[in-house]
């Protein structure tokens, strides 16, 4: 190759021109450097490059000590140039940084889009787990407060399973709640939600939601009416006509009546007194949203017995009882009371379990593994940022080594880019925190009911504060890296780089590369958690309920107690509306049921099976007991696999209750009929038995099982449990059985629902329906919060991969630009565009390989602490791992491919020039 | 205050203007003041030197045109403004006739 030799001109020793800028005031600076320099070659030609340099290094000395060691400031009198010299520096700095970052309009809306997700997404989801999982609970001393939940030794689920837990006897109860030594207060209220009442008045009646509890509700809670008085002990009693109205309904209907207490209100057709009125911001974190409070019934004798389990339990502790001295002093009570009452309480225990955790449930794992998936996004932005802000540096090297030369001193140069960057972090912060506050109310109105409740969820400016530290700390540093690499750079070197090879920047590719491998392994590991959680949810709806809620209405009625007295009106009401709703023309089956299925577990009744090696003995297991009405099973499409539907001959065993009447021995007991389903045949019989005609005992009753029937989940997370179905015509007059009515039909009828509510019109016109909704909609609750945090790590997950794959285009990107000379050889010298295309695709495939690698062995760790939210799926499921770990490498392959086929459209006649 | 005398070194600075006249900036005075007195100064030493005698309003100073030889930096000119001549006099009268008929008496 022939052409002029290129000698560069020999130069003035850098660091000492950097030392001499540093000392000297900016007006003097370039004669003075112009005035060496032009010295400094004098003597080259005169003494020697050698003696030249140490000649300069003198001279640099020499400024040194003279205006700085000796004490010469070089600040004179009047010397105009270092008057406001701070203010102007940081102002002309700004302009510089606005300048440099409306030149790449692209690299400035990235760093700041990504600055401003990675701030805003942190933001809004700590705020979420910070309110619902950190703060304390909205109660006075509120770690005082722990839920009393009872359960069975011999109970399927471990102790302190959730699974395990049965509501509270009211006898155990009211022996609770003397023990001082454990609880200072300790209230129940009813299990049987929703209840309600029909508030009637001017226009038609409104259904109120009604919460019955014990006197010990507001020292339990540490609230107060804001007018009137608490329940007495005294009103315990069945009879008190008594009522709290919450503040919503004082407001709402009673129009802030300031003498509304005293008053007397008609609900279900009875008249109750106002005793006062609940402040606006108390929320029940166990009963629920509430209308009206209404004393608990605790008269011993009717379902108020030792073996009847059907109350929620709060309780706050003594002063200065822990929660294990409670739970120990709690245990040997309990061995007292089943030595006493071995019948009901052999093999009961009580467990406290503090009522924050017991209100999370399972959510606090989901809040975790969502907070964690954010610090990963965070981090991902980070890197991402950090890597635009090297890339932007290596592409202004060739300025920086300029600058430099010409005695712009390293820190000048620092606190230029440190000025850009905090201008960079400035925006993403600004816009990060709008998003911030948009994010937090989407997630709140997309999170599950029961978790919204538990306190009142804030925008948490520490986070907010530290979101933006992390995030400026990162765009600091990276943005300043470029200036301490550069200045120490030779600028010949540099100059020469910027159009040729890219041998000095090596290091700071490798560097590079590391940060878009950590990223492809960071998004991966949240694809991966995003993945498994998809498939929970794919495998949750599309699991086999036992049902099939399609096309089947619910809704609910309350029949008055004072005009539907008797079990003997409230059955004949109920015969009637489905003998009427039948007829409606598109009307498949109808029925009522006191608990709708796939909801959890309600109304637990032990039930005896005869002990086969004992002819007088019982074996006894629990059972979720329905009691059910017209066709229920049909209606929601429960088959019937062995045994046959209810008939005439059920009906006549007749409404006789003598279970507590204490009757002789050998007494004629009366015989009623009950379908099981298939877990209650596997529990008492084993599986594959047919139980028909056998006996078992159920609340003190014989039953026939004239009918096994399938099973249905528990809830979507939990597979069936033994049930046992009661026809509400032999059952009635038990209790008050509120029933959720049910009707299927083709689906093919417009007005459904007005016209049940005309036929319920013409059994009763004051009768309200309320709570309308589909099956599938009032079960679906149940896979909320599973859906919840699907859609919250897919969103992540999202982010994350496209992070990722940006990362990787912007280095690839990089590569091509200073490969070009290379490619431009290659090319000439016969390469094809393939060829070339796949040595850049060769890089992005290793980039994503290693990536892919350290990310799935990280994901493999990590995604073990998010076990409990997954269901059907193991958290290290060798799809979920395939499927996301090929996902990625296609994604970094096409982030590759676009620098790839810029790559092919380097014209060798060009770069060669 | 009273006008302090001037120094030494800025009295060698100020000539050196003076003999340059147009052509005055630190690369020909370090020159003159080399040649003519074999005394190797530092351009810190001029700088600061001519800082003072900014200050003092005895120099002024334009900004040139940028030389290649200068790295693309311009030369930063000198000139003696008229107190600075007088200045110059009156040490010179005052040397002069400090070593009048001193010369004879002294040992060779």
């Amino acid at each position: 190759m022939s052409g002029p030799v290129r000698r560069s001109r020999p130069r003035v020793p850098l660091t000492a021109a950097a030392l001499i800028t540093r000392v000297l005031p900016p007006g003097f600076r370039r004669d003075v450097l112009g005035d060496l320099e032009e010295n400094f070659h004098m003597t080259r030609r005169e003494r020697g490059g050698w003696r030249a340099r140490a000649w300069y290094w003198r001279q640099a000395a020499d400024f040194v000590w003279k205006l700085r060691t000796a004490g010469f400031s070089g600040g004179l009198p009047n010397d105009p140039h270092r008057e406001h010299k701070v203010i102007r520096t940081i102002l002309s700095d700004a302009r510089y940084a606005v300048r440099g970052l409306l030149a790449e309009p692209m690299f400035t809306l990235i760093v700041v889009g990504t600055l401003a997700l990675a701030i805003g997404a942190n933001t809004a989801i700590f705020s979420v787990v910070n309110g619902l999982l950190l703060s304390p609970l909205n109660y006075p001393d509120p770690d005082r407060l722990v839920r009393v939940h009872q359960y069975y030794a011999e109970a399927t689920h471990p102790k302190g399973d959730p699974q395990s837990y049965d509501v509270v006897s009211p006898i155990d109860y009211l022996d609770y709640r003397e023990r001082e030594q454990i609880f200072s207060s300790l209230v129940a209220f009813g299990n049987y939600s929703p209840t309600g009442y029909d508030l009637s008045g001017d226009g038609p009646a409104r259904r109120l939601t009604s919460l019955p509890v014990t006197a010990d509700y507001f020292e339990v809670f540490g609230t107060r009416p804001i007018m009137g008085r608490v329940f007495e002990r005294e009103e315990e009693n069945g009879e008190s006509r008594v009522v709290l109205l919450s503040a919503a309904l004082w407001q709402n209907v009673f129009d802030s009546d300031p003498d509304i207490v005293g008053q007397i209100i008609q609900m279900d057709g009875g008249g109750w007194e106002v005793i006062g009125v609940m402040p606006p911001e108390f929320m029940d974190l166990v009963g629920g949203r509430t209308d009206v409070w209404v004393p608990q019934n605790m008269t011993p004798g009717g379902f108020n017995v030792r073996d009847n389990h059907y109350m929620n339990v709060v309780g706050r502790l003594s002063p200065g009882v822990s929660l294990d001295e409670a739970q120990q002093r709690l245990d040997v009570y309990a061995e007292e009371l089943a030595q006493q009452y071995p019948d009901s309480n052999e093999g009961r225990w009580a467990f406290l379990v503090p009522l924050h955790q017991d209100s999370l449930g399972n959510a606090d794992t989901m809040l975790w593994v969502l907070l964690a998936s954010t610090g990963v996004v965070l981090m991902i932005g980070c890197v991402n940022v950090a890597n635009l802000l090297i890339g932007r540096g290596i592409r202004r090297r060739k300025e920086f080594a300029v600058r430099a030369a010409l005695g712009s001193g390293r820190l000048r140069l620092i606190a230029q880019l440190l000025t850009e960057s905090a201008l960079l972090a400035l925006m993403g912060g600004v816009v990060g925190v709008g998003l911030a506050m948009a994010l937090t109310g989407a997630l709140l109105r997309g999170a599950p009911e029961e978790l919204t409740i538990i306190n009142p969820v804030s925008f948490d400016l520490r986070v907010l504060g530290f979101s933006l530290v992390v995030s400026l700390v990162t765009a600091v540093f990276f943005g300043a890296v470029p200036a301490f690499r550069s200045v120490g750079a030779r600028l010949e070197t540099t100059l020469r780089e910027g159009d040729r090879g890219n041998t000095g920047a090596a290091g700071t590719q490798r560097m590079r590369a590391a940060l878009v491998v950590s990223e492809v392994a960071l998004a991966l590991v949240l694809l991966v958690a995003a993945g498994l959680m998809m498939r929970s949810f794919w495998l949750l709806q599309n699991q086999d309920l036992g049902v099939s809620p399609e096309n089947v209405l619910t809704y609910e009625l309350r029949l008055p107690a004072a005009r539907y007295a008797t079990g003997e009106e409230r059955e004949a009401f109920y015969q009637r509306l489905h003998d009427r709703v039948a007829t409606i023309p598109g009307v498949q089956a109808t029925g009522g049921v006191q608990w709708l299925p796939i909801t959890g577990s309600f109304n637990m009744w032990g039930f005896g099976v005869a002990d086969p090696q004992d002819e007088d003995g019982w074996e006894f297991h629990s059972a979720n007991v329905r009691t059910i009405s017209g066709d229920y099973l049909e209606t929601v499409g429960i088959p019937l696999l062995a045994g046959r539907p209810w008939g005439p001959e059920h009906l006549l065993a007749g409404p006789i209750d003598r279970a507590n009447e204490g009757e002789e021995e050998g007494a004629e007991r009366p015989l009623y009929a009950g379908y099981v389903n298939q877990a209650t045949v596997r529990e008492g019989w084993g599986e594959g038995a047919t139980p028909i005609g056998e006996v078992i005992i159920a609340g003190g009753r014989d039953f026939e099982i004239i009918g096994i029937v399938g099973d249905t989940l528990l809830r979507h997370h939990a597979p069936a449990v033994p049930k046992v179905y009661f026809s509400h015509t032999q059952f009635s007059t038990n209790r008050r059985w509120d029933m959720f009515q049910l009707v299927r039909s083709d689906g093919e009828v417009p007005e459904l629902m007005s016209m049940v509510r005309a036929e319920i019109a013409e059994i009763d016109p004051e009768l309200v329906a309320y709570n309308v909704r589909g099956l599938e909609q009032a079960i679906g609750t149940g896979i909320a919060s599973t859906k919840f945090a699907m859609s919250v790590l897919i969103g992540f997950a999202a982010l994350a991969a496209v992070l990722a794959a940006l990362g990787t285009y912007g280095v690839l990107a990089y590569t091509v630009g200073q490969r070009q000379h290379e490619i431009g050889i290659r090319m000439a010298l016969g390469a094809r565009a393939v060829q070339v295309q796949a040595m850049i695709l060769r890089q992005g495939l290793l980039f994503a390989l290693v990536g892919t690698a350290v990310g799935l062995g990280s994901a493999y760790g990590a995604t073990r602490v998010m076990s409990s939210l997954l269901y059907g799926v193991s958290a290290t499921d060798p799809a979920v791992f395939a499927a996301v770990g090929l996902v990625v490498v296609a994604l970094a392959l096409v982030a590759a491919w676009i620098p790839a086929r810029r790559a092919t459209r380097v014209n060798p006649v060009r770069v060669l020039r | 205050m009273g006008r302090d005398s001037l120094g030494d070194f800025e009295q060698l600075v100020l000539l050196a203007v003076a003999r340059l006249g147009e052509q005055a900036y630190v690369v020909p005075i370090l020159e003159e003041i080399a040649t003519r007195t074999g005394r190797e100064a530092s351009h810190a030493a001029v700088y600061v030197a001519l800082r003072r005698l900014e200050a003092k309003n005895l120099v002024a100073s334009r900004l040139g045109e940028p030389t290649s030889e200068r790295g693309g930096r311009a030369k930063r000119f000198f000139r003696l403004e008229p107190d600075a001549i007088e200045r110059l006099r009156e040490s010179r009268d005052a040397l002069l006739s400090m070593w009048d008929g001193v010369e004879e008496g002294l040992p060779r």
